[in-house]
């Protein structure tokens, strides 16, 4: 029964992007169909509150977006789709907790990079998902980004705090 | 729920079932993501690719990872979904 009720969610998600005209860019119509497409899947825009202002904030062009990177491992900066709102230095126990990660994620990074959006027409924001040992999310706004649409403000190596 | 305690189950049953070599491939998914939403994407879509790919394997978690893959979409995450 749950799988049918997404699955008719997803159906309507779909139509309503094919068939729904453009809406004024800023709209709550045109950031509550808004989806993301990574080479894992999509992800859906959050209609939270806290997911609505990191969204104003981005849109403004002038918001730093932030991510972490272990060598060898992570997507490489250019085309990484999932960022975050938050400076990973400012507490890394706190930020693996904020944005669902395991801490080992944050202890074991090598660079962390800044970068802010080029192009505002598709992204979106949302919650970041409960971290190890969590039932619900700690509140960390993840920004997921079509690829190639960031530019690079600086990569620097990462010391933990 | 807490999604990391499946991905461990799953871990452990494969482990246990002699596909420890997938086990670790899914630690390494783990250790990919940059933020929660990328781990939970990456490690659902590895997760689906293993249908297909390891169906012996697949079988000893079906269940757990449709348990995973549905409450990724409950949070608005789809893996496997174009």
């Amino acid at each position: 029964m749950r799988k049918v009720f997404y699955l008719l969610v997803l159906f309507l998600f779909s139509n309503t992007l094919i068939a729904q005209p453009a809406a004024p860019k800023d709209s709550v119509l045109s950031i509550s169909i808004k989806q993301v497409s990574t080479p894992y899947g999509f992800a859906i825009q959050s209609l939270s509150p806290s997911a609505i202002e990191v969204r104003k904030q981005v849109l403004k062009g002038n918001k730093t977006l932030y991510r972490l990177g272990t060598n060898g491992k992570s997507a490489p900066p250019e085309k990484a789709q999932f960022w975050s709102a938050e400076d990973p230095r400012i507490d890394s126990a706190d930020y693996a907790r904020k944005y669902g990660i395991p801490l080992e994620n944050v202890i074991h990074a090598d660079y962390l990079v800044e970068a802010v959006l080029n192009d505002t027409t598709d992204f979106i924001t949302r919650e970041a998902p409960p971290a190890p040992g969590q039932t619900t999310s700690a509140g960390g706004i993840e920004v997921v980004v079509p690829p190639g649409s960031l530019r690079i403000m600086n990569t620097i190596v990462y010391k933990k705090q | 729920m807490d999604l990391y305690k499946t991905i461990d189950k799953i871990k452990q049953t494969l482990t246990d079932n002699n596909f420890g070599t997938i086990a670790k491939k899914i630690s390494s998914c783990v250790e990919q993501g940059s933020t929660g939403s990328e781990i939970l994407m990456i490690v659902g879509h590895y997760l689906l690719q293993l249908k297909e790919v390891s169906p012996k394997a697949y079988s000893f978690i079906q269940k757990d990872v449709e348990e995973f893959i549905s409450e990724c979409n409950k949070i608005g995450l789809f893996p496997g979904k174009k």
